[in-house]
């Protein structure tokens, strides 16, 4: 794939910058609004930004930097509630108890994640989602590999602390 | 660890559909935001331009001060809220005052004992036969009603507003695959809960709820109170009725349910009432029911060919005070007369055809 114009590159790439932007921000309209945003400010940049190596990488970089320093808009009218026992373990209790299997586990998980610093969501996200080893994460984000990896340790934390019971009962 | 980041795994790649297919207002989007910017950028330096030439005026003549605007900000529009169309092929139901849109090959009230997979809108089902029927895995249901249909324990709720007015919207997945949607609009009581095999369709089903004070077909929301008939009524309604609008309000003082009647309906319901005996249905014994204070079940909206709407209120479901009457004139009903008025909202009632 060498894309020449920028509608080339979002036609073949578009589908995949806006899942990754769904990864970081976890609603469709953030996800639209996320790349949308990137997607404005590379339009008077493009030709300098095609003849990277990989344009897509640049692409994701800016979106992750925008997301970590992203505030949400009052316009999007749905903001989550603050309720602190949101998704814990009720949840998934509740998701045992009806007999939820996968679905139920992966949404407990995904609401869980909507409850990580951003930082912390970014690191899992580029990790497992993107599987990129620790030292490209690193390089991403601009810090320390040791600052990734207590990012990710405290987010999979986190999340085992709520989520064990999924673990060893609705995994596959 | 491993089985926690293997969930990760599955949990990101089970959401992936949540976006597809929206690449292509991207580059669209993307354009008119960089546009906007640069509207944006133009307008506040001229703003700032004209706030720095005005402060320098203001200092220059300070007696002068602002001058008032002389037009003033724009009040609230009149007129009824505005719906906007429903997709094609789709149409809208009304109930506690929430219209939503569905699809229009959907039927209504296919639910509850003996309910097949049929794709339905729920509401104001009435009186209705009780067994257990186990909902149909693969069934499209959008229901409305003044309480939760299913509780949702914690699942992430996201504070919106439907008309102004606060609400709740959950999305999520139904373990076997659908997509199950509720609204809640507690300050209200009413509720809708939508489960679909479809993504798009549960989103367009929530996402189409408006709040009315009269809804679509143009029955209010709360109970209207009996009135007398405009001056100059002869009958009982209009010679050459046009049309028939049902707001059915049971023995409850919000919209249940409400149609447009067909026009094979409105001769049929037209030549019923012109049949009618006058006067009211003689009373039950009140050893078979217990009477509230009689409360009209139904409100018709008759208009005439001359443009003129008469109401109608239709009392059925009581022991006492039964008839159909326009404020002024009473005919009793039968149950043919109230078979043409519920029949078409296929919501199930009670009625005693003692003579």
């Amino acid at each position: 794939l060498d894309p020449t114009t920028i509608e080339d590159f979002v036609a073949a790439r578009g589908d995949a910058m806006l899942r990754f932007a769904l990864m970081l921000c976890g609603d469709r309209p953030g996800a639209e609004d996320l790349t949308q945003s990137v997607l404005a400010r590379a339009l008077p940049r493009w030709s300098r930004i095609a003849t990277m190596e990989r344009p897509e990488a640049y692409l994701k970089k800016m979106i992750v930097n925008e997301y970590l320093r992203w505030r949400r808009r009052l316009w999007h009218g749905e903001l989550p509630t603050p309720d602190p026992d949101l998704a814990s373990a009720s949840a998934v209790a509740a998701a045992r108890l009806d007999g939820a299997g996968d679905h139920a586990s992966r949404d407990a998980a995904w609401a869980l994640l909507a409850r990580l610093p951003r930082q912390q969501r970014t690191v899992l996200v580029l990790r497992y989602y993107e599987d990129l080893p620790d030292a490209e994460i690193a390089a991403v984000l601009g810090c320390q590999e040791s600052t990734v990896r207590s990012n990710a340790t405290r987010a999979l934390a986190s999340l085992r602390s709520v989520l064990p019971t999924v673990e060893r009962e609705t995994l596959p | 660890v491993n089985e926690l980041e293997t969930l990760l795994r599955d949990t990101f790649r089970d959401r992936e559909h949540v976006v597809a297919g929206d690449k292509t207002r991207l580059l669209p989007a993307a354009r008119a935001r960089r546009t906007r910017g640069r509207i944006g950028a133009v307008g506040t330096s001229l703003a700032v331009a004209a706030l720095v030439g005005a402060i320098t005026l203001a200092v220059a003549y300070p007696g002068r001060g602002w001058a008032p605007d002389p037009v003033g900000p724009a009040g609230p529009s009149g007129g009824g809220l505005s719906l906007p169309p429903p997709p094609p092929d789709w149409v809208r139901y009304s109930s506690l005052g929430l219209v939503i849109a569905v699809p229009g090959r959907w039927a209504i009230n296919n639910y509850g004992c003996g309910m097949d997979g049929t794709p339905s809108i729920v509401r104001a089902m009435g009186a209705a036969r009780q067994c257990l029927t186990p909902e149909p895995t693969t069934k499209n249901v959008a229901i409305i009603g003044p309480s939760p249909d299913r509780a949702y324990g914690d699942l992430l709720r996201y504070r919106v507003s439907i008309d102004g007015v606060p609400a709740s919207r959950i999305e999520w997945r139904l373990p076997d695959g659908r997509y199950a949607g509720s609204l809640a609009i507690a300050s209200r009581q009413i509720y809708l809960d939508v489960r679909t095999t479809d993504e798009a369709a549960r989103q367009t089903i929530l996402d189409s709820a408006h709040l009315v004070d009269v809804d679509h077909v143009g029955c209010p929301t709360a109970r209207p109170p009996v009135t007398p008939p405009a001056p100059g009524m002869a009958g009982l309604i209009p010679a050459s009725p046009t049309s028939v609008q049902v707001c059915y309000y049971g023995q409850r003082e919000r919209l249940q349910a409400s149609t447009d009647l067909s026009a094979g309906d409105v001769a049929r319901l037209s030549a019923e009432i012109d049949a009618a005996v006058p006067g009211r249905n003689p009373d039950v014994s009140p050893d078979e029911c217990i009477s509230p204070p009689p409360q009209p079940d139904v409100v018709l909206h008759v208009n005439g060919s001359d443009g003129r709407t008469t109401p109608l209120w239709m009392t059925f479901a009581d022991c006492t005070g039964r008839g159909l009457d326009n404020g002024a004139m009473v005919v009793r009903i039968s149950s043919a007369m109230i078979g043409a008025v519920m029949g078409p909202l296929q919501t199930g009632y009670s009625y005693n055809p003692v003579d």
